[in-house]
């Protein structure tokens, strides 16, 4: 196993309408995939980080976020998952410190290196970049992280209502690529929130 | 992961990959693209590798642009020609997108 070297465990919290936990017991969180995402495809978690922040109190704010976005009915009742979130040192891209980000910044310029070879600029694509060139890194093995962590700015209701943005971040979120053979989530504990 | 344990494995990767193989994994994962120039929207003069030559180069319809055409030299991706339309060979007088 790639974690054999250097193994260590991150907790990982994940917020969910508590109704959700028998279909994620059974199947799993889901995978997020698309052009929005942060860190590109994954399943995605808050986690303690350079920001500072709760992941817990993260992972509530953003499951309420997520409802009122969505226009669902609220929740009776919310839960937020515990994960220990296995994996190694060889696996694992922390854009929260100066080693991952020289990786990927290094990563980043060859992509434009190659995009100005090819006699091209990008122009008039999606806004966030980031995540699409993560994707296409990792699918192609380019780079073989399995987990990447960092630091954003998200909107949770809160910063949602006041209609402001920020760039500094204030929570830190992790994504697991799904090769469960070299990121391995333990069984959740579960903490239920009541819903405000 | 540090870079110093994994810059091997991205410089192997990125000599071995044609820049068109990298275009057109990002286009389908939606970015866009445009051709390249080296670009100034107030001069008004079109510059090569070995003069300057007066002209007016729109691109758009709104701004003349600087071109250093010895960017595209051996550059299949454009045809260099003057302002006539014809091609150049070597070093050109002007630059145009194909």
């Amino acid at each position: 196993m790639p974690w054999d070297s250097a193994p260590f465990t991150i907790e990982a919290y994940h917020g969910t309408n508590a109704a959700n936990l028998p279909m994620i017991k059974a199947e799993g969180i889901r995978e997020s995939k698309g052009d929005g995402h942060y860190l590109g495809d994954g399943i995605y978690f808050f986690s303690a980080g350079t920001s500072a922040n709760d992941p817990v109190a993260d992972s509530h704010n953003w499951a309420i976020a997520e409802y009122h976005a969505g226009d669902r009915a609220a929740p009776r009742e919310l839960a937020v998952l515990k994960y220990e979130l296995k994996t190694s040192v060889e696996c694992f891209l922390d854009l929260t410190d100066k080693d991952g980000m020289e990786v990927y910044n290094y990563l980043r310029r060859q992509y434009l290196t190659k995009v100005r070879q090819a006699g091209y600029q990008i122009t008039d694509g999606p806004k966030w970049r980031d995540g699409q060139l993560l994707n296409d890194a990792l699918d192609n093995l380019i780079i073989l992280a399995r987990v990447v962590k960092g630091n954003f700015f998200f909107k949770f209701a809160e910063e949602r209502m006041s209609g402001v943005d920020f760039r500094i971040p204030n929570t830190t979120i992790l994504v697991v690529r799904p090769e469960a053979e070299m990121a391995e989530l333990s069984e959740p504990e579960i903490h239920h929130k009541e819903y405000f | 992961m540090k870079l110093s344990d994994v810059k091997e494995r991205i410089d192997a990767y990125f000599d071995s990959v044609s820049p068109s193989e990298i275009i057109n994994r990002l286009e389908v994962l939606g970015f866009e693209f445009t051709p390249h120039f080296d670009d100034n929207s107030n001069v008004k003069v079109i510059r090569t590798a070995d003069d300057v030559v007066p002209g007016f180069f729109e691109r758009s319809g709104k701004q003349d642009i600087l071109i250093d055409a010895s960017l595209f030299a051996g550059d299949e991706s454009f045809i260099v020609t003057n302002g006539a339309g014809e091609t150049q060979g070597g070093i050109p007088s002007y630059a145009m997108a194909a």
